[in-house]
C-alpha cells in the first residue's frame, strides 16, 4: 500500500516536471488550458495578463479578445501577398484569428520572436513575398542583437543539417532542460492556476494591497487606479522601461541593426521588409510618471533608418478612444484596428509580380 | 534550485518518495544523481569543478590511508593544493588580480596579467571546506579513506548541504549513506515542520526585511541616519533568518530521509558574548575553523600573545572565506579584535556590567548584539567606502530624521512584530519536537498559511549561496 502511494506520487510529480520543464509540451498543455472553460482551464490570461500576475479582484475584467478586423472596402479582392511576420504577441492568435483581415494577403506565416521558437523559412519565387517585423516599444532594444531576429528566422539556405541529432545538439538540450527559466512558472500554471485557487490568490492579494500597500512586484498600479501596467516599462533602470535614457551611440546601434535586417533579408528575396513598433502603454497613457526617452520618435525619425515604417505613435497618442486593456500589457481591439489599418494602407501600395 | 522555489518543492517530493521506494543499494545512486541535478540548475558546467575536487580527494584519501611519514603528508598537501587552488582561481584570482594593479599603481607600475571573467561557482567554499575535511580526517585518522568511489562523491555533494552547508564532517555524514534508513514518522514530522519553518524565516521574515534594508542600503546618500540605524538592524536579523533558514530547510530535508545533519545556528542573538555568539553561529564553519586552522596553529597551548595573534587570524581568514572582497576581510577582522578584547577582559579579571542579575545578563546580550550588527555594515556594504558612509550617518542620526524604508506603517510594524515573534520562538521554542499528528498538522496549516499569504515570494537567493 505505502510502495503504491509512493509510486503514484512520484508519477504524479513526474510528469509535472518533465511537462514544465519541456517548453514544446508547455506550449500544447498552455494552448489546451487556456482555450477551455472546464474545471482544468487556467484563469491566468483569460482576465488580462496582468490581471493573471497580480490577481487584484478590482481588474478581474473579462477581455475582449478575437474580436476580428475586416478589411477596408477599398482593399482589392485579389489576394497576392506572402506576408511574413516577426512579430510578438501583440500579433499573435490572440488577435490575429484569421488573415483575411490583411488587404490582398494570400498565406500568413508568423514567428514568435519573444520566445525560443525558431522557424525556416523558402520563400516562393516569382510571388510577391512581403516581411514585418514587429516589436512592442519594451523589447525594441534587443533589437540590437541581430541575433534576435536573424538567428531565429532563418531563411533555407541555412537549414543544412539542422535536424540530426548530435552529441552537442543533444548536450545543449539537457543544459537547456537543466537552466529552463520559466521553470518555476511552469509549475505554477501546472500545479496551481486553476479556478479553484482564483479566490485563495485573489485574498492574497487584497490583503497585500490594502494592508502593506503592495502589488505583485512585476505589476503597478497606474496614478489614476485604472490601469494595471507592466513594471518594467516604468522602470528607469530596466532596459525594457520608457523611461530609461537611450544614449545617441545605443539608438546609432539599434538603428544600424535594423537596418542589417532591412539589408539582408531584401537580399534574401523578400519584395519588401517593414518595421513597426507598438507603444507601451504607459508611453502613451502615463507618460508623465517619468521623462519619456523618446525612443519611438528617434528611432523612427532617425536619418540613417532604411527600413519602412508602420507609424501608429502618432496616432496612438491623438486617439481619444481607449486603445490598452486595462488589466493587461496589450493593446485592445481599437488599439489594434488603427494599426490594422494603417498597415492594410500600406499592403494596397503593392501590385502582383 | 533554491529552497524557496515550486521546481525545489517538486524535486524534493520526487527524490524522496523514490528514496523511500528504491531498495536500499540503489539509494546512494539515486543521491548522487539527484545531488548532480540539483547542482546543474544553477551553471551546469561548473559540475566540472565539483568533479575535479572529487576526484582529487577520492585518491588522495586512499594515498593517504597507504602511506606513511613523509608520503602521506605529501598527498594531503597535493589535495589541500588543489581545493584551496580551484578556490584561489575561481573566489580569489581577480580580487588578488585587482590589488595588484593598486599595488602596481602606486609604484607607477601596469599590470599586465589579464583578469577572469568567470562567475563564481555556487556553494564553492562550502563543499571544497566539506571536502577538505575529509583529507584532513583521513590524514590525522579519524575516518577511514572511503572505497566506494560514489559514496565518497554523495558525501561532498548531498544535495540538502550542497551550496550552504552545514559543513559536514567525514564521521558524521559519510557511514550515515551505508546505513539503511526507513520510514519513520519522528523523522518526517519533524524534517517536514523544520523545512517549514525555515521557508517562513526566508520568506515572511528574511524577504520582506529585505525590502527594506535594499531600499535603505542602495540608496545609502539620500538615506537619514534613522533609516540606515533600523536598516542596519533589520539587516541582522534577515541575514540570521535566511541562512539560518536555509540551513534548517537543509537539515529538515535530509532529517526526512533518515539523515542527521549538524546544527548550525543556535539562537546567535542570545549571546552574552562575542565566542559566544561564534559557538551559536554558522557552527559547522566556527568548528571547522577551531578544528582545523585554530588547533592546527597551536590553539590555547601556546604564549598568551600568539594566542590572541591566532584567534585574529582566524578570523581574518573566516571573513575571506565568505567572499574576495575587503568588506569580508573588516569584517572578519572586526570580529577577531572584539574577540581580542574579550579575552583580554576575561584575562584581567574586568567585569564590565558587574552585577549577577537579569538585568546584566541582558546588557550583555544586547552589547553583543549590538557589536555583531555593527560589524554587519562592512558584510553588507558592496565596498569600505560605503560602509563608512553609512556609520558616519548612523552616528549622526537626530530625532527629527525620517524613516523611509519603502514599508508603510503597517508593514513596518509588521516587520517589527516578526522580529518579536523570531525572537520568542528561539528562546523559548528552538527545538521543536512534535509527537502528536493533530499538533503537526495544525503547526504545518498554520505555517503553510502564513507562508503563502505574508512571504514574499522574489525568486530572492540566499544570501550565502554567493560564498
Amino acid at each position: 500500500m505505502r510502495r503504491t502511494l509512493l509510486l503514484l506520487l512520484i508519477a504524479i510529480f513526474a510528469s509535472i516536471m518533465i511537462v514544465s520543464t519541456s517548453g514544446k509540451l508547455m506550449r500544447q498543455v498552455t494552448q489546451y488550458r487556456t482555450s477551455t472553460t472546464s474545471a482544468l482551464g487556467s484563469e491566468k490570461y483569460r482576465y488580462g495578463d496582468l490581471y493573471g500576475l497580480s490577481y487584484l479582484p478590482g481588474f478581474k475584467i473579462e477581455n475582449d479578445f478575437l474580436a476580428s478586423g475586416v478589411p477596408p472596402d477599398s482593399c482589392p479582392v485579389k489576394r497576392f501577398i506572402n506576408l511574413y511576420v516577426a512579430g510578438d504577441s501583440y500579433l499573435g492568435d490572440a488577435f490575429v484569428e484569421s488573415d483575411s483581415i490583411f488587404c490582398s494577403v494570400k498565406s500568413y506565416w508568423y514567428l514568435k520572436t519573444n520566445s525560443s521558437d525558431i522557424k525556416h523559412v523558402r520563400l516562393a519565387t516569382g510571388e510577391t513575398n512581403i516581411l514585418l517585423i514587429e516589436v512592442v516599444e519594451r523589447d525594441l532594444r534587443s533589437f540590437s542583437d541581430t541575433d534576435y531576429i536573424m538567428g531565429k528566422m532563418l531563411m533555407d539556405d541555412s537549414i543544412h543539417g539542422q535536424s540530426k541529432m548530435t552529441v552537442g545538439r543533444f548536450s545543449s538540450l539537457v543544459f537547456q532542460a537543466l537552466s529552463n527559466p520559466s521553470i518555476n512558472q511552469n509549475i505554477e500554471f501546472n500545479m496551481f492556476d486553476y479556478k479553484i485557487f482564483t479566490p485563495v490568490k485573489e485574498m492574497k492579494a487584497s490583503l497585500n494591497w490594502n494592508v502593506f500597500g503592495r502589488v505583485n512586484d512585476d505589476v503597478l498600479i497606474s496614478p489614476d487606479g485604472k490601469y494595471l501596467l507592466y513594471r518594467q516599462t516604468i522602470d528607469s533602470t530596466s532596459k525594457n522601461g520608457s523611461f530609461t535614457p537611450m544614449s545617441d551611440k545605443e539608438l546609432n546601434n539599434l538603428v544600424r541593426s535594423l537596418n542589417t535586417f532591412y539589408a539582408y533579408y531584401k537580399s534574401k528575396g523578400f519584395d519588401d521588409v517593414l518595421f513597426s513598433v507598438i507603444p507601451n502603454p504607459v508611453t502613451i497613457l502615463y507618460p508623465h510618471m517619468g521623462r519619456y526617452n523618446e525612443m519611438i520618435p528617434r528611432v523612427q525619425q532617425h536619418p540613417d533608418l532604411k527600413i519602412p515604417i508602420i507609424d501608429i505613435y502618432d496616432l496612438f497618442k491623438n486617439t481619444n478612444m481607449q486603445i490598452y486593456f486595462t488589466s493587461d500589457t496589450h493593446w485592445n481591439m481599437n488599439g489594434f484596428h488603427i494599426w490594422l489599418n494603417e498597415f492594410n494602407k500600406k499592403l494596397m501600395t503593392y501590385h502582383e509580380k | 534550485m533554491l529552497f524557496n522555489s515550486l521546481q525545489f518543492f517538486v524535486f524534493f517530493i520526487i527524490v524522496t518518495a523514490l528514496y523511500f521506494a528504491l531498495p536500499h543499494r540503489f539509494r546512494w545512486c539515486l543521491l548522487l544523481l539527484a545531488s548532480c541535478y540539483f547542482y546543474m540548475v544553477f551553471v551546469p558546467a561548473y559540475i566540472l569543478i565539483l568533479g575535479f575536487t572529487i576526484v582529487v580527494d577520492y585518491f588522495a584519501g586512499i594515498y593517504i590511508e597507504r602511506s606513511h611519514d613523509k608520503r602521506r603528508k605529501l598527498f594531503l598537501v597535493c589535495s589541500l593544493i588543489a581545493n584551496i587552488g580551484v578556490l584561489a582561481v575561481f573566489k580569489y584570482y581577480n580580487f588578488i588580480n585587482n590589488n595588484l594593479t593598486v599595488l602596481l599603481q602606486g609604484v607607477g607600475l601596469h599590470n599586465s596579467i589579464p583578469y577572469l571573467s568567470i562567475l563564481l561557482p555556487i556553494g564553492l567554499s562550502f563543499h571544497t571546506f566539506q571536502a577538505m575535511s575529509y583529507t584532513i580526517e583521513v590524514y590525522r585518522g579519524n575516518q577511514k579513506a572511503e572505497k566506494h568511489f560514489g559514496i565518497y562523491a554523495l558525501y561532498v555533494m548531498f544535495y540538502p548541504q550542497l551550496v550552504a552547508g552545514p559543513i559536514e564532517r567525514p564521521q558524521n555524514l559519510l557511514h550515515q549513506f551505508r546505513e539503511e534508513h526507513h520510514f519513520q514518522s519522528d523523522n518526517f514530522k519533524n524534517g517536514l515542520l523544520l523545512m517549514a519553518f525555515g521557508l517562513f524565516k526566508k520568506v515572511v521574515i528574511a524577504d520582506r526585511l529585505s525590502i527594506a534594508v535594499d531600499h535603505a542600503f542602495n540608496n545609502y546618500q539620500g538615506q537619514s541616519g534613522l533609516s540606515l540605524t533600523v536598516a542596519m538592524f533589520f539587516y541582522s536579523f534577515q541575514i540570521y533568518c535566511d541562512f539560518s533558514g536555509y540551513s534548517e530547510m537543509a537539515i529538515g530535508a535530509a532529517e526526512i530521509m533518515g539523515f542527521k545533519l549538524m546544527t548550525n545556528f543556535n539562537a546567535p542573538y542570545f549571546s552574552r558574548s562575542i565566542s559566544e555568539f561564534w559557538k551559536r553561529w554558522h557552527i559547522s564553519l566556527s568548528t571547522w575553523f577551531r578544528d582545523y586552522l585554530y588547533i592546527t596553529m597551536g590553539g590555547n597551548r601556546v604564549s598568551n600573545k600568539k594566542t590572541y595573534v591566532n584567534l585574529f587570524i582566524v578570523f581574518v581568514v573566516s571573513g575571506l572565506w565568505h567572499g574576495a572582497n575587503w568588506t569580508f576581510v573588516i569584517w572578519g577582522a572586526l570580529h577577531g579584535i572584539f574577540i581580542m578584547i574579550e579575552k583580554w577582559l576575561n584575562d584581567m579579571k574586568i567585569k564590565i556590567f558587574r552585577w549577577q542579575n537579569i538585568v546584566s545578563h541582558w546588557m550583555e546580550v544586547f552589547c553583543t548584539f549590538c557589536l555583531a550588527t555593527f560589524a554587519w555594515i562592512f558584510f553588507r556594504a558592496e565596498n569600505y567606502g560605503k560602509a563608512i558612509a553609512i556609520i558616519h550617518k548612523i552616528f549622526a542620526s537626530s530625532m527629527s530624521d525620517r524613516l523611509d524604508l519603502q514599508l508603510n506603517h503597517t508593514e513596518l510594524l509588521f516587520c517589527f512584530f516578526l522580529i518579536a515573534l523570531l525572537l520568542v520562538k528561539e528562546k523559548y521554542f528552538m527545538k521543536l519536537h512534535v509527537q502528536q499528528y493533530r499538533t503537526f498538522l495544525l503547526l504545518m496549516i498554520v505555517l503553510t498559511a502564513s507562508c503563502y499569504l505574508f512571504g514574499v515570494f522574489n525568486n530572492k537567493q540566499f544570501i550565502y549561496f554567493q560564498f
